[in-house]
């Protein structure tokens, strides 16, 4: 899933679904600044927490809906949804740059969902494509 | 009546009862498909208890009269004990394939949930011993508590939650206790009495009437939204429905495709209705202001709006209100809402009205309590603008498959024809289905609206058609007239705007069928053009799934199943991947092996070992018992699937067949017995009865194919009660002479070998359980009138049997 958002040392990335932080580390990693937010209030924390006490300092953790996406630091040059949401948030396509990806399973919760990668091209065209059946925990609860 | 009448009556009435209710349970905690379980289970009650009867034969002898009142007094608290205890089985069919003690448990309640059964089909085939000259007199009391039982729970869950069912049921039980038990003597009745005390108390005590419901269905998830919770409920027969309010409920008909979500505002605030747990359908608040619903312009089922003008729209499934909606944002004239739920009516007219801003009372809405395909029959012909479908079923049950064997008479050729002629001349027919992966609904539906356009006299229905899809929905357009210039390029502005493909459109080219959401290839655009060529039936024989259409003789719109594609399902399934599994085909398949394989064990195992050397003509009581239940339970299902088109609701065909059957067929079993009891002994006499109720059967079910279609259409707009009334009428005759065969053969097995009397009524009730099931499966491959026809052959099979049981000399 990393590497389809085809990102690099200059980019600027927004995930959704912190969890332990571990994908935030990989892509902190990769690019200049990571994004991430996690709706479940105590995963964020610790997550927050682990990620500072590791030295990561590009990447900046908060609690919320990700359906919502992070508008004051939007546009991004890659998204990446690590749960499943029945559709593809609209907000998040609105905060895709010119020319990015976002790689997000969709689907309902438990049943067999679909990797979709989403690329808004230069022209502002939304083209999507369907990568494979995954399952992943469902986009939004409570905790 | 005599007291063991009246017990026996009460007892079929239990079985029965319990039956549907424990269907609906377990729709409710698993999945629907797996409520063909239940099928599996009370047959497995009824096989053992006829074997075990069969088998301890001789302990029994004069102590019929006693254990029939144990049964029945195990039976009133087993039906809440068992119920609870089945509820404490930590069973996830989730889970089936990747947790071994999945299997376990569900062996366990397999085991736990057979026990009722077990007990009623004990008393009834000791009522037989007791009365072994009048088999058919107590087979009528069995048959009319069955056929008003089934009745009666239909009515019961109008007002009772299926949970609580079998707490309701404790006190007919007790009831059928004290029936049985009065016939006892003094000292026995004494000594039952301290236990009957405790055990009747024991059930209402651990009645938990408490549903274990899958963490994995749509409710379970809702619950654990941020903010989430339950703000009203309701009951019928058809769904149990949950009201959920969650800031983060967000259910869309279909990807927002292109949405600008930033200059026209989020979603209105939801509240999800879920339906036995699991399917979800929203509802909007609604304040009377239409600019919130905007983003319902976004999704392919707005495709309708574009070829027609402030149309005078009827919404099949108006479910929350969602598609209504969206027709009053897109200028409707007027809005026809059908409904076939009473459940959603109530919610939403009463204790959700001040959420759905009383769209349902507007002046411009009409809201319709009735089955889609019904109301538009009613409908005078040419008087709508726009049919629209919404999407019925959720997203989840139509990923898994669940309706695999429901059968809908709403998508079938026939059903597309009758919209077509409802329509106004500009008219169009819109239907928006999930698309699944790899695709076949929205090919069935588009193959299955080229085939109703030919037989509706349309020469080239390639010009009347469009399909545009997103990632996740497909709506097809049938226009009552060609697609104009001005229409097609509304079509194809409509989808360059909303970033949607058209995978049809007359004139389109390959390369523009597959733009926004990439394909590897444009399958829907291949399909399209094959199925509006002469490679049709090439491309049905050669696809993967089965993608031919249903008709009302195959109503099975959501069968994809194909046997010749096994071999890559197995093969998914071997890597984890389920998506191209029909887990309802698969349910039913399990059900029919389990079955068999049981009634092998448990019925005809027994049998061999228990009859050897008892003398010869047992073959053909096996062929005999066997044959009237499966012959028996194919014309029931048969015609239950059938008249489910006429009743319009699925529960009132259920509940009508089964009542007529059973009670007709009871009655036809008592005019035989006054027969047979007046000329018992004289074996040519028993015999012909037989064969002219066979004869009679068959002319009857004949007459039924060719007169049915036409009295339905006859009738097709008459008022519930009177369609109930000549529903009835109807099946009586053939219902009745139905009757005659099984108790007539036991009266001979009574007579000539009593011993085998249980064996007999075992083997029939697990030949009918394993019948129901066979039949379903029968009808999808091969249709109700094969299905009908087999029957006959089944009830000619029977007869021949009775001829070489005539043979038999007295034991």
């Amino acid at each position: 899933m990393t590497e389809l958002l085809e990102v690099g040392a200059e980019d600027r990335v927004l995930e959704i679904g912190t969890g332990s932080g571990y994908q935030a580390a990989v892509l902190a990693e990769i690019v200049e600044r990571v994004f991430t937010i996690e709706i479940v209030e105590p995963l964020a924390a610790s997550a927050r927490a682990r990620l500072e006490e590791l030295g990561y300092e590009n990447v900046d953790v908060r609690h919320g809906d990700g359906y919502f996406g992070w508008e004051a630091e939007a546009p991004f040059d890659g998204i990446i949804v690590t749960a499943a949401a029945s559709h593809i948030p609209p907000l998040l396509v609105e905060q895709l740059r010119p020319g990015a990806r976002m790689v997000i399973p969709v689907g309902p919760p438990f049943q067999v969902q679909t990797l979709m990668l989403i690329e808004r091209q230069a022209d502002g065209r939304v083209v999507q494509r369907s990568l494979m059946p995954v399952r992943f925990v469902p986009f939004t609860r409570a905790e | 009546m005599r007291r063991l009448h009246a017990a026996i009556l009460l007892i079929g009435a239990l079985g029965i009862s319990y039956e549907i209710a424990l269907m609906r349970v377990l729709s409710i905690a698993q999945w629907h498909h797996f409520a063909y379980m239940i099928i599996s289970v009370a047959m497995l009650g009824f096989a053992v208890s006829g074997t075990v009867i069969a088998l301890l034969r001789r302990r029994i002898e004069g102590r019929e009269r006693l254990l029939l009142a144990a049964g029945a007094l195990a039976l009133s608290s087993s039906l809440t004990i068992c119920f609870t205890l089945s509820q404490m089985v930590p069973f996830e069919t989730f889970r089936l394939t990747s947790e071994p003690a999945q299997l376990r448990h569900l062996l366990i309640l397999y085991l736990i949930l057979a026990v009722p059964f077990f007990l009623v089909s004990w008393c009834v085939a000791l009522g037989f011993l007791i009365e072994p000259r009048r088999v058919g007199r107590l087979y009528f009391f069995n048959m009319i508590g069955s056929g008003l039982g089934a009745a009666a729970v239909v009515a019961l869950l109008f007002w009772v939650r299926p949970a609580s069912v079998p707490l309701v049921l404790t006190a007919p039980a007790a009831l059928a206790f004290s029936l049985a038990a009065g016939g006892l003597g003094r000292r026995w009745q004494l000594g039952l009495l301290i236990p009957a005390a405790l055990m009747l108390a024991a059930g209402p005590t651990t009645g938990g009437q408490q549903i274990r419901a899958s963490e994995y269905k749509g409710l379970a998830h809702a619950l654990r939204l941020p903010d989430a919770r339950v703000v009203a409920r309701s009951q019928s027969p058809l769904s149990e429905l949950t009201a959920i309010a969650s800031s983060a409920i967000r259910e869309t008909p279909g990807q927002l495709s292109g949405y600008p979500m930033r200059e026209l505002g989020e979603l209105p605030e939801q509240i999800g209705l879920y339906f036995d747990g699991g399917s979800v359908s929203a509802l909007s608040r609604f304040d009377g202001a239409l600019e919130p619903f905007a983003f319902l312009d976004y999704v392919t089922g707005a495709l309708p709006y574009r070829l027609t003008d402030r149309p005078e729209t009827l919404v099949v499934g108006a479910g929350g209100g969602i598609e209504v909606l969206s027709a009053l944002y897109h200028g409707a004239r007027h809005v026809t809402a059908v409904e076939v739920d009473p459940g959603v009516h109530a919610l939403v007219r009463e204790e959700l009205r001040e959420h759905s801003g009383g769209l349902y009372e507007r002046e411009d809405v009409t809201l319709v309590l009735a089955e889609g395909r019904g109301y538009v029959e009613g409908r005078p012909d040419g008087s709508l603008d726009l049919i629209q479908f919404a999407l019925l079923d959720s997203f989840s049950a139509a990923s898994a498959g669940v309706h695999a064997l429901a059968e809908s008479y709403l998508y079938t050729t026939e059903a597309i024809q009758l919209y077509l002629r409802k329509l106004s001349p500009d008219g169009v027919l819109s239907i928006t289905r999930w698309l699944k992966t790899p695709p076949r609904d929205a090919i069935k539906l588009f193959g299955t609206m080229v085939e109703a356009a030919e037989r509706a006299g349309i020469a080239e229905p390639g010009l009347h058609l469009a399909f545009v899809r997103s990632w996740n929905t497909g709506t097809i357009v049938l226009s009552r007239a060609p697609l104009t210039e001005g229409q097609m390029g509304a079509v194809r502005d409509f989808a360059s705007e909303r970033g949607l493909d058209v995978s049809y459109l007359p004139g389109i080219q390959r390369v523009d069928a597959n733009r926004f959401t990439v394909l590897d290839e444009p399958i829907y655009y291949e399909a399209a053009t094959a199925l509006l060529s002469d490679r049709r039936e090439q491309f049905y024989r050669d696809y993967a799934f089965h993608v031919r259409p249903a008709s009302d003789d195959r109503p099975h719109f959501f069968r994809f199943f194909r046997w010749r594609s096994a071999g890559r399902f197995i093969e998914g399934a071997r890597h984890g991947w389920f998506n191209f599994v029909e887990w309802g085909y698969v349910a039913l398949v399990a059900t029919v092996a389990q079955a068999a394989i049981m009634g092998f064990l448990l019925v005809l195992l027994p049998l061999i070992l228990f009859a050897r050397g008892s003398g010869d003509g047992l073959g053909a009581a096996a062929v005999y018992f066997a044959a009237l239940g499966f012959a028996y339970m194919f014309l029931e299902i048969a015609f239950i699937q059938r008249f489910m088109l006429f009743l319009a609701y699925p529960v009132y065909a259920v509940a009508v067949v089964l009542t007529a059957f059973l009670v007709f067929s009871g009655l036809g079993a008592y005019a035989a017995d006054r027969r047979l009891a007046a000329i018992v002994g004289e074996r040519p006499e028993a015999l012909k009865l037989v064969r002219i109720a066979v004869l009679l059967i068959a002319a009857i079910g004949l007459a039924y194919l060719v007169v049915i279609p036409v009295v339905f259409r006859a009738a097709a707009g008459w008022p519930d009660p009177g369609r109930i009334a000549l529903s009835l009428l109807l099946l009586s005759p053939l219902a009745f002479f139905m009757g005659i065969p099984f108790p007539a053969g036991l009266q001979l097995v009574s007579d000539r070998r009593s011993r085998l009397v249980p064996w007999a009524w075992g083997l029939n009730g697990a030949a009918s359980v394993l019948g129901a099931a066979l039949a379903t499966l029968l009808a999808v491959h091969l249709g109700f009138r094969a299905v009908v026809i087999l029957a006959f052959a089944c009830y000619a099979a029977a007869a021949a049997a009775l001829g070489s049981m005539h043979e038999w000399t007295d034991a």
